[in-house]
């Protein structure tokens, strides 16, 4: 009975012993991971890098016409006497998926340009592009191409065109299937 | 025998002993302990900018850390009409109910895809790491944004982080 007794006091002295340890808990920081994902698209756009732009003129007795190719060079018809400055062909820089065939259209009926201060104005007619306007003919040779753009303006007398700058705006399609 | 229980009882009663005489000297000191909840966290969406289209101008897609996060974009990055997939990433944070706990987020985090790597960036989290979180109820959702940064005409294709990025809380 004597050997009981003592036995259980030693079993208490131990738990005592040990039990702040037991109560020195440390809470450690929790982590978890997670992925990032992202899809990168390829986008076609077109932006105009140069305006269409059929430089100065005179109109003469009867007008005519001035011939703009997309090569920017200039020609013109009529009594029209092509004065100094420049002129040049638009130019689109398209891009998107290398290799990719898209389709140009150019705009089918004339384009007015309206002089800035009368109500005169000038048409612009057989718009031609290179590459052509036919369906597929562009192609994103890695990835872009510019598209040059050339028209011809119409030009009447010096009463039905006065003196002045004549600006319009035009549409151009570019159509990826 | 008998000498062997002798023994024990000498050595228990000079452990007895001891054990009191110690106790007398820290007879005044008192303890206490709270033991607490661990804290934990478990990820529960991965974080997703979605589709975005480059020129060839480099730019950023900025995810905020939200539930339905509206990504906002600069330079020459676009956000197409066809979205996909957008969420910011998505932790449940656990642990006892009333305690605050601070966030450590990466710094940056590298996705690879059929071009060069992107980098995300400028992480942020909802709660702040400023501010910390606060366990309501004995848990918080923890949302984590950030920026990518995405190349000039970067290569399409889908791109992910080959090493996971670790948000760690902690018990303030």
């Amino acid at each position: 009975m004597r050997r009981l007794k003592l036995f259980f006091y030693c079993l208490l002295y131990l738990f005592v012993a040990t039990g702040g340890v037991i109560y020195s808990q440390v809470t450690p920081p929790a982590s978890a991971t997670g992925h990032i994902l992202a899809e990168i698209i390829p986008i076609f756009t077109a932006s105009e890098t140069s305006q269409l732009n059929f430089g100065k003129f005179s109109p003469g007795l009867q007008g005519g016409e001035i011939i703009l190719t997309p090569e920017s060079t200039l020609s013109v018809q009529g009594s029209i006497y092509k004065g100094t400055g420049t002129q040049n062909a638009a130019s689109f820089y398209v891009t998107g998926d290398a290799d990719e065939l898209y389709t140009i259209t150019l705009p089918a009926g004339p384009v007015v340009l309206r002089h800035t201060s009368t109500a005169k104005t000038l048409s612009v007619v057989d718009f031609v592009s290179v590459p052509g306007p036919g369906i597929g003919a562009g192609r994103l040779k890695e990835g872009f191409q510019v598209v040059r753009v050339g028209a011809t303006l119409k030009v009447g007398t010096l009463y039905d065109n006065p003196i002045g700058m004549y600006i319009g705006s035009y549409t151009i399609t570019f159509d990826f299937n | 025998m008998q000498r062997l229980i002798k023994f024990f009882a000498i050595a228990m009663l000079v452990t007895g002993l001891s054990a009191k005489t110690f106790g007398q000297v820290s007879a005044t000191a008192t303890s206490s302990a709270t033991i607490v909840t661990p804290i934990t966290i478990a990820n529960g969406a991965n974080m997703n900018f979605g589709n975005i289209a480059v020129n060839n101008t480099l730019g950023t897609v900025s995810l905020p850390a939200a539930a339905a996060p509206v990504r906002t974009v600069t330079g020459g990055c676009t956000l197409p009409a066809t979205a996909g997939t957008v969420s910011a990433a998505r932790f449940t944070v656990t642990g006892q109910t009333g305690y605050t706990y601070s966030i450590s987020l990466p710094a940056s985090a590298s996705l690879t895809g059929p071009g060069a790597p992107m980098t995300a960036n400028a992480f942020v989290s909802t709660p702040t790491v400023a501010a910390g979180g606060l366990l309501t109820g004995g848990s918080q959702t923890l949302y984590v944004g950030a920026t990518l940064n995405v190349a000039a005409s970067q290569t399409a294709g889908a791109y992910t982080t080959g090493t996971a990025f670790t948000v760690t809380v902690n018990y303030n």
